[in-house]
């Protein structure tokens, strides 16, 4: 089984070709978004953070956007960022460029001002641009896709209804070869033993307990109680009555399969399989997370309408909520029948499976179609200074 | 829509309803093979739960084949389970 993908040099496999222009900082956002509204197949990434970083986030945020800036849905990117001490453009282009992929800096403080600097910058998109359009799909195989799995909006139905029909997808991508994993630490809190049991040896199942833990005495320590807020009074509302229950609806979003790798935000796994990344339950930061990990297709229950996809990287939401999908045609792509993710969950699946090959071999999501994909956001846990 | 409810595992002794249902309401639910017949003693919403058998106060309610909470009273057969007769573990032992 196969899906036409973009061939890149680091031997990945892109289901969109686009060039990146990535924002090092919050502040270089305005040019960055400038440059690629210029230029066809150009899309921006930008964010709220990376100025006045301290540890751990320097280093995390850095290697997000390095990450993010080797993506194989990205043929070749421009960094464009302040010539500030607080921001290093060059540190993220030299990390990007070790895919082997076109890269190249825009300093938005340039003889001339900000719009020469933009001036220069559309010019280095449209030739990466014109040459990305000389790459053509080939068959892939499916080792080469990985999906990562997200939802927001969790309801009682989402675990055993959509959230099982993202699951079994993800299962026949990994029988097929390929790989995915899920995220959202704070969502798996109550149910990381289950989830835990499922790794390949001991260190994994530490370390997914580690994550868990370590975000729980995050929130802890931020004076947040996290079982006040789990479930919230609308998933009360809606039949949920403990953290645990919530819990154990949303990982079934992770298939079945072993747990082989567990990567902290902003890393790549290495391994093939079923993968956890460390991230927040935040769906903006969530997805980048996801997109960092070099997720190249992702699908995304959601109960509640989440409106927003990914610069980048095609992202399928999926819905139980038959209301919502024929009120919003443009938010939502897949409607998951009730009766049938009960009854026959590896057909839906299979279903849901066949469109996200679809998917990786062009056809456009809703949220790509409206151009619904600019919401972007990343993870920081510390303040700045 | 015409499945009325679910139990998701065989070791669940809780079900989930997938419509409004009536007190009184017989539902005969299949898993693994296996038929569970309740009576529902009060009405339950759409994605609430219900005992499909006794569950004595104190003792762990199952869905999905997993411990979610324990029983703070009896529950009896058909019966809605919820916050104000069950509690999750971490929120009880937090308490």
């Amino acid at each position: 089984m196969e899906f036409l993908g973009y061939p890149r040099r680091d031997g990945l496999a892109g289901t969109r070709n686009y060039v990146g222009v990535i924002s090092s900082v919050a502040c270089s956002s305005d040019p960055a978004i400038w440059i690629a509204g210029e230029v066809s197949d150009c899309v921006p990434f930008t964010h709220r953070q990376a100025c006045g970083l301290i540890p751990p986030d320097e280093e995390v945020v850095y290697r997000t956007l390095i990450n993010l800036g080797k993506n194989p849905n990205l043929a070749g990117v421009l960094v464009v960022g302040p010539d500030c001490a607080d921001s290093d453009p060059d540190r993220i282009a030299n990390g990007i460029a070790e895919s082997g992929k076109p890269v190249d800096v825009c300093k938005i403080h340039q003889e001339g001002g900000v719009m020469v600097a933009v001036s220069r910058g559309v010019n280095i998109v449209r030739k990466m641009a014109s040459n990305a359009s000389r790459i053509k799909r080939e068959p892939m195989s499916i080792s080469k896709l990985r999906q990562g799995v997200e939802c927001g909006g969790s309801t009682p139905i989402s675990g055993p209804v959509t959230n099982a029909a993202q699951g079994t997808a993800l299962d026949l991508v990994i029988e097929n070869g390929g790989s995915g994993g899920f995220s959202e630490t704070p969502e798996v809190i109550g149910a990381e033993h289950v989830i835990a049991a499922r790794a390949v040896n001991d260190a994994v199942k530490q370390r997914m307990l580690k994550v868990v833990w370590d975000y729980e005495e995050r929130l802890r320590a931020s004076g947040i109680d996290v079982l006040g807020a789990n479930p919230d009074h609308q998933n009360i509302e809606d039949g949920l009555s403990s953290i645990e229950e919530k819990a154990l609806g949303a990982i079934h979003k992770g298939g079945t399969k072993p747990l082989t790798e567990v990567v902290g935000y902003g890393e790549i796994p290495e391994g093939k399989g079923m993968f956890f990344v460390d991230t927040p339950g935040n769906d903006l930061q969530s997805l980048t997370g996801l997109a960092a990990a070099g997720c190249n297709v992702i699908t995304y229950s959601t109960e509640g309408a989440a409106p927003m996809g990914f610069p980048f990287v095609p992202v399928i939401k999926i819905t139980a909520r038959r209301d919502h999908f024929n009120k919003f045609p443009d938010i939502l792509d897949y409607l998951v029948d009730i009766d049938r993710a009960i009854t026959d969950v590896r057909g839906v699946g299979q279903e849901l499976f066949n469109l996200i090959l679809e998917v990786a071999s062009g056809r456009k999501t809703q949220s790509e179609l409206i151009g619904y994909v600019y919401a972007c956001d990343l993870w920081t846990t510390v303040p700045t200074t | 829509m015409s499945i009325k409810a679910v139990v998701l595992s065989p070791k669940d002794n809780v079900g989930v309803a997938l419509m409004d249902l009536e007190s009184g309401t017989e539902l005969d639910l299949k898993v693994s093979g296996e038929t569970m017949s309740v009576k529902l003693a009060e009405p339950i919403t759409y994605q609430h739960k219900f005992s499909v058998r006794g569950i004595d106060s104190g003792s762990k309610i199952i869905k999905y084949g997993e411990v979610i909470g324990e029983a703070t009273r009896a529950i009896q057969p058909g019966q809605h389970v919820h916050i104000h007769n069950m509690v999750g573990l971490r929120a009880k032992a937090k308490k």
